[in-house]
């Protein structure tokens, strides 16, 4: 199947203006596939920290969303341990007329403003309601360990 | 996505002669009247010169629409599957994908849809007044996720659609497209609403079915002349090779129609032994089976090397010129002999290691018969002390005897060794000889050599210089004054002759 021409278009904007903190390169033998890299944003526990994820559109996409995971461990209250990421646009929110380059921006605000009360990994949003300092310094020191540059 | 998004069509395409006159008649807002977008979904029944007259009373699928006006959502899903089932019930031969178009300037940001992030095809607008193309949002609600009822800009929940503005559509009609069989060489441009009529019936690049009745292969319409152009030929150069010679266009978009050959005019051009070709030396026409030989002995350009390279004369370039240079160049006239000579040293060292193995034979030869000799004489005196110590039980014959045989024995071992000794001082002279009048005759055309290489390089450094203009005369000249003059060391030690044996 051709590769719709949505897909091409999106894929050569990310190339020419890459959203500054955020890449995503597609596989050569499958442009369906994308390696992306997010920097943690300042002010942030993830501050200095270089996040790998994967990123793949589907074959109804953009009807459907795009599927993105973490690869790196991070200690987030909406991202588990398989690195699956609680985010309404990924799913019940989904637009077509969304792009991988929204979404990525979203996944990194995400990073910047964690929500405890919509969770996805509740060990950790437990310990982020509870001793929200406790929980800021574990993912500053995971962030250190797992996602150096 | 599915298929059927390339196969869209422009339903409006050219259908409406009269469409500038409907524009003005309408104003430039949407109305449910209009006869354009959703509303106009019959492709196939259409009559076009009824602009003049409601559109209702000639079109089925247009009344659906005029006299709803506002469309509910699941009556524009049923629409759109009825044009579908109808498009796909009709088989219409629809080359152009409308999504995959090039355009020829970056459309207006206005003109694009939010979903396929194309300009508008076939756009319609909903309640909350945003625009998308008719398939986009058909899929979108078709899609299944949660947010498919909801608008996927605003997200208010679409409730009602409507046919855009004139005004939108003829902008749409108006954006300029590059035709989509450009990467087999059609290089011309068209509005978008033309570019259906383009290759469905002009395009030169356009495969179209053979036109032959039991052939079902494609041909670019360009070829069309009313035959079948997919037969089996036979070369007519080549009388031997039969091959197949179908008449194949590569039109592959990734191939451009400049390097696209018949498989006849790649058969001749590329691998015919009859096919004509040009010697890329000397620019002579050739048949491709001759090239070998043409090369190996007749091109007078092809680069070959002076004979004289084995010992030293640097001298390459086209045949003619080295061939020219051959008829002087010292070095090319001493190769043939050097050459002999460098045989003849590798023969004669042959026949040394043969004599030495000889040698080796002949001094094991000796030892066995001195060993055999001492063995006899030992085996003699213990039978004479035997017969001593038993009283003379050998007769006195018998001692003369051994003794007469022991002088044979002595004697035949004596000239032996003579023989041997001779035989081998012989050969030894022989070979020592032979390989003083090789050395001699070495050192000779050595000698010889090396006053040429000084000669010539005299001679380019001369050339070089600039004084002499005709180059060839004078080198031969100094050739021959070297040979007679000055320094003669090698034809004086050509002259001495090899002390003889
Ligand atoms: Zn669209
Ligand atoms: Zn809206
Ligand atoms: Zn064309
Ligand atoms: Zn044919
Ligand atoms: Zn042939
Ligand atoms: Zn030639
Ligand atoms: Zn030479």
């Amino acid at each position: 199947m051709a590769l719709p021409k949505r897909i091409i278009k999106e894929t050569e904007r990310l190339m020419a203006e890459p959203v500054p903190g955020i890449s995503a390169v597609p596989h050569e033998d499958n442009l369906r596939y994308f390696d992306v890299t997010i920097d943690g944003p300042s002010q942030s526990p993830y501050e200095q920290g270089t996040f790998k994820l994967e990123l793949f559109l589907p074959d109804d996409y953009p009807m459907t969303p795009p599927k993105v995971r973490f690869l790196t461990k991070i200690y987030h209250p909406n991202i588990d341990k398989l690195g699956r990421i609680c985010l309404d646009v990924l799913k019940s929110n989904w637009s077509p007329a969304l792009q991988i380059r929204t979404i990525l921006l979203s996944i990194q605000a995400l990073l910047g403003a964690p929500n405890p009360d919509d969770p996805l990994a509740n060990d950790v949003a437990k310990r982020w309601k509870e001793d929200q300092n406790a929980a800021i310094q574990t993912a500053r020191d995971w962030t250190t360990q797992y996602a150096k540059k | 996505m599915s298929e059927y998004d390339d196969d869209r069509e422009l339903y409006y395409l050219g259908n409406e002669p009269d469409y500038a006159a409907s524009v003005l008649a309408s104003g430039f807002r949407a109305a449910p009247e209009l006869d354009f977008a959703v509303g106009d979904l019959d492709d196939f029944n259409f009559e076009p010169f009824v602009t003049a007259a409601p559109r209702g009373q000639t079109s089925r699928t247009a009344s659906l629409l005029q006299s709803s006006g506002l469309l509910q959502v699941d009556e524009f899903q049923r629409l759109v599957e009825l044009k579908r089932d109808e498009s796909s019930e009709s088989g219409t031969y629809s080359p152009v994908g409308l999504r995959s178009l090039e355009y020829v300037t970056t459309p207006n940001e206005n003109l694009i849809c939010a979903i396929c992030t194309s300009p508008f095809i076939k756009p319609v607008e909903l309640n909350c007044q945003h625009i998308f193309c008719e398939e986009c949002l058909y899929d979108h609600l078709k899609s299944g996720i949660q947010s498919a009822s909801l608008c996927p800009k605003c997200r208010d929940p679409i409730e009602s659609l409507c046919p855009t503005s004139r005004l939108l559509t003829q902008l749409l009609d108006e954006l300029e497209v590059v035709c989509p069989n450009e990467p087999c060489g059609c290089k011309t441009l068209h509005k978008r609403y033309t570019i259906h009529d383009h290759v469905s019936s002009y395009c030169d690049f356009e495969n179209v079915p053979c036109p032959a009745a039991d052939c079902e292969r494609f041909i670019p319409r360009r070829l069309l002349n009313g035959e079948c152009l997919h037969s089996q030929l036979e070369c007519d150069e080549c009388e031997d090779l039969m091959m197949e010679m179908e008449l194949e266009v590569r039109v592959l978009p990734t191939i451009s129609y400049s390097i696209s050959l018949t498989r006849q005019q790649d058969h001749i051009k590329n691998k015919c032994p009859s096919g004509l070709l040009c010697c890329k030396h000397c620019a002579l026409n050739l048949r491709r089976g001759d090239l070998a030989e043409h090369h190996a002995r007749d091109c007078e350009k092809i680069p070959i090397s002076c004979r004289g390279r084995i010992i030293g004369c640097p001298i390459t370039g086209p045949r003619q010129f080295v061939n020219e240079h051959m008829k002087t160049c010292p070095i090319a006239l001493m190769a043939p002999h050097i050459q002999e000579q460098n045989e003849r040293q590798s023969k004669l060292q042959a026949e040394t290691s043969q004599i030495r193995s000889q040698l080796i034979d002949l001094e094991t030869k000796f030892d066995e018969l001195e060993a055999s000799f001492k063995q006899l004489s030992t085996s003699i005196k213990r039978e004479r002390r035997q017969s001593l110590a038993t009283g003379g039980t050998v007769s006195a014959s018998r001692v003369e005897e051994l003794t007469g045989r022991l002088d044979e024995l002595a004697l035949d071992h004596n000239s032996r060794i003579d023989n041997a000794t001779s035989e081998n001082a012989r050969m030894h002279m022989n070979f020592v000889n032979e390989s003083l009048r090789n050395q001699q005759q070495f050192h000779t055309f050595n000698a010889t050599l090396t006053v040429m290489r000084n000669q010539l390089n005299m001679l380019s450094s001369l050339r070089a210089t600039g004084n002499n203009a005709n180059n060839t005369t004078n080198a031969a000249n100094a050739v021959n004054a070297a040979n007679s003059g000055s320094s003669g060391i090698g034809l004086d030690s050509v002259r001495r002759e090899p002390p003889k044996l």
